[in-house]
C-alpha cells in the first residue's frame, strides 16, 4: 500500500514538473476554437453574458431587485459556478477523452488532470475580463476583496481532487461520464445563483447549509463583488476541499495504474 | 554495465464488459455481495506476461519475436511505463524514447511548425530544445513552403514525412518500437532508413517489435521469444533457431493467444 502511495505522490510531482505543457495546452485548446475570429476566445464568454444579462432581467424583476443589483450578483455566480462546478461538468472526459495518449505513453495522471482545471481557470479569467467590462459599463465596478486568493486555493484544491475522482469513475463505470454533466446543471439552479439564501425558508434552507458547492461558490464570487465571504461559505468550502483530499487518497493511489485498462 | 533489467515481470490485464461497465450493475452488484460481477463473462483477466526475465546492457538491440497475441506489445508498454506490473521488477537507468504511436501531439489545425512545437512539447522538451532541432526537421521533410500551411492541407505522405522527422529528432537512448515506422513515398524510404538507422546507432538500447524475422536478424543481437505471455527464449541471436521454430509453426499451425483467467 505505501508502494502505491509513493506512486501516487510521484505522479502528482510528475505531473507538477509538466506544468509548462499542460499549462500552454489548456491555453490552445482554448484558443484554438475561435482562430480567425476577430474578438478571438472572448467568444467563449457570449454564452455567459446572454444568459446573465437575460437572467438578470427577469429575475430582477420577479424578486423586484434593481438590475444594477442583480446583474453583478448572477453574473458573478455564474462564472464562479462555471468554475467550481467543473468537476462535474466537464473533469468526467478527462481521462476517457486522452485514451490515446494514456494507453500509449507513460504520461502522470495526474497531468490530465492538471490541464483540465487549468483550462477552466482560464476560462474563467476570460469571464473575468468581460465581466468586468460589464461593470464598469453599468457604473458597478469595484475592486475584489483580497479573500478571492484563499477562496482561489481552496477552489483548486476541490476541483483537483474532486476531478481526478469524477474522472476515475467516469472512465471506469461510463454511465456516470454521462450522469454528471447532468448533476452540474442540477446544482446551476439548486445553488444560490440566480436567487438568494434569504428568499427562501423553511426545508428549502437546506439547498444553502449542505450544497458542497455553495460554499465555493461564496468564497469567490463575494470577493468579486468587493465583499467578505460568510463565515459559513469558508466553513463548507473547507469540507469540501478537505473531503476531497480524502476521497484522492482514498481512491487514486489504489487505482491509478487501472487507469489505462478503464480507458 | 546493465542498463534495463526485468525480473519475474508478471501481468494480467482486465477486460471489462459493458455490464461491468454499467454502474447499476455494480450497484445492484454491490446489494447481492458481489456475486453478479463473479460471472467470467464481466471482468475478464488476460494473462499477458507471465514471469519475463531479462537484462539489456549498453549497446544491446532486442528483438521481440512472437505471435499476434504473444506479449510483445504489452511488454513495450510496461517498458515505457504505460503499463505497472503486478509482479516482478522493471528497473530502467535512462531516459525511454517510445515510437509506439509516434502521433502523439498532432494537431490538424495547427500548421507545421507549430506542430513541430506541439509535439517536441507534448514529448517534454523544452522550447529552447525544439528551436535547436526546428530547422534540421523541416530540411529533413521536404515540405516546402507547406511548412507554414495548416496541417490539414497535407496529403497522407506529407503528414507522414512531418512526424517521422519529429519522432526521429529526439537524443534518443533507450528506443522502443512497436514495428518498424514506415515512411511514406519511395523516394523518402531511402533517406527515412537513413536517418533510422543513425538514431539507432546512436541509441543505447533498443527494443523492436517485429514480425519480420529479417529485420530482426539485421537489427538485433539479442532476442526475446515470447508465447502466449510466456518467454520461450532469451539470449544472443546466433542460440535461436529461426528456421527450425519456423517449421514447428507450420507444423502445428498453433496460434498463440493468451490465457484467460478467472477473476
Amino acid at each position: 500500500m505505501s508502494g502505491a502511495m509513493g506512486k501516487a505522490f510521484a505522479d502528482l510531482s510528475n505531473g507538477l514538473g509538466l506544468s509548462h505543457v499542460w499549462a500552454h495546452q489548456a491555453y490552445h485548446v482554448i484558443s484554438a476554437k475561435y482562430k480567425r475570429t476577430v474578438l478571438g476566445s472572448l467568444w467563449i464568454s457570449g454564452a455567459m453574458v446572454a444568459s446573465s444579462v437575460s437572467m438578470a432581467i427577469v429575475f430582477g424583476g420577479i424578486f423586484g431587485q434593481d438590475l444594477k443589483v442583480a446583474l453583478p450578483l448572477i453574473m458573478a455566480g455564474l462564472l464562479t459556478y462555471a468554475m467550481i462546478a467543473f468537476p462535474l461538468s466537464e473533469a468526467p472526459e478527462a481521462f476517457v477523452g486522452n485514451s490515446t495518449i494514456i494507453v500509449n505513453h507513460a504520461y502522470p495522471f495526474t497531468y490530465f488532470i492538471f490541464e483540465a482545471v487549468c483550462r477552466s481557470f482560464f476560462l474563467f479569467l476570460h469571464n473575468l475580463v468581460v465581466f468586468y467590462i460589464l461593470m464598469a459599463f453599468i457604473g458597478s465596478l469595484v475592486p475584489p476583496h483580497w479573500a478571492i486568493l484563499p477562496g482561489l486555493i481552496l477552489a483548486f484544491i476541490a476541483m483537483f481532487t474532486w476531478s481526478t475522482v469524477t474522472a476515475m469513475f467516469a472512465a471506469r463505470f461510463r454511465d456516470v461520464r454521462f450522469m454528471l454533466p447532468f448533476l452540474s446543471s442540477l446544482f446551476l439552479v439548486l445553488t444560490p445563483i440566480f436567487w438568494q439564501p434569504s428568499m427562501l425558508s423553511g426545508w428549502r434552507l437546506a439547498l444553502v447549509h449542505y450544497n458542497p458547492l455553495y460554499g465555493l461558490l461564496e468564497v469567490i464570487r463575494m470577493p468579486l463583488l468587493g465583499k467578505m465571504p460568510p463565515t459559513e461559505a469558508w466553513i463548507i468550502a473547507s469540507i469540501t476541499a478537505v473531503l476531497g483530499l480524502v476521497a484522492w487518497l482514498a481512491f487514486f493511489p489504489a487505482n491509478r495504474r487501472r487507469i489505462p485498462f478503464w480507458v | 554495465m546493465t542498463v534495463l533489467t526485468v525480473k519475474g515481470l508478471t501481468l494480467a490485464y482486465p477486460i471489462y464488459s459493458m455490464r461491468a461497465k454499467s454502474l447499476r450493475n455494480a450497484v445492484a452488484n454491490l446489494a447481492v455481495g458481489g456475486r453478479l460481477l463473479r460471472n467470467r463473462q464481466d471482468v475478464v483477466f488476460v494473462q499477458a506476461l507471465k514471469n519475463v526475465s531479462f537484462q539489456l546492457a549498453e549497446g544491446d538491440r532486442l528483438g521481440l519475436i512472437g505471435h499476434n497475441g504473444s506479449g510483445k506489445t504489452t511488454l513495450l508498454k510496461v517498458l515505457a511505463g504505460v503499463y505497472e506490473p503486478d509482479q516482478g521488477i522493471v528497473s530502467v537507468r535512462g531516459k525511454i524514447s517510445s515510437m509506439i504511436n509516434i502521433n502523439l501531439g498532432l494537431d490538424a489545425e495547427l500548421t507545421g511548425v507549430e506542430n513541430i512545437y506541439n509535439m517536441g512539447r507534448m514529448r517534454g522538451q523544452t522550447t529552447k530544445e525544439i528551436q535547436e532541432r526546428l530547422g534540421e526537421i523541416i530540411d529533413f521533410s521536404d515540405l516546402g513552403k507547406f511548412i507554414d500551411l495548416p496541417l490539414k492541407t497535407y496529403s497522407a505522405g506529407m503528414i507522414t514525412r512531418l512526424v517521422f522527422g519529429v519522432a526521429t529528432s529526439m537524443d534518443p537512448d533507450i528506443l522502443l518500437m512497436d514495428e518498424w515506422i514506415g515512411a511514406g513515398d519511395a523516394g523518402f524510404f531511402e533517406k527515412a532508413k537513413r536517418r533510422l538507422d543513425k538514431i539507432l546507432q546512436d541509441s543505447r538500447i533498443m527494443v523492436l517489435a517485429t514480425h519480420s524475422n529479417e529485420l530482426i536478424k539485421q537489427t538485433c543481437n539479442k532476442v526475446l521469444v515470447l508465447e502466449g505471455g510466456s518467454q520461450v527464449y532469451f539470449g544472443d541471436i546466433d542460440g535461436w533457431d529461426f528456421e527450425r521454430a519456423a517449421k514447428i509453426d507450420d507444423a502445428s499451425e498453433q496460434l498463440s493467444v493468451p490465457q484467460v483467467i478467472e477473476s
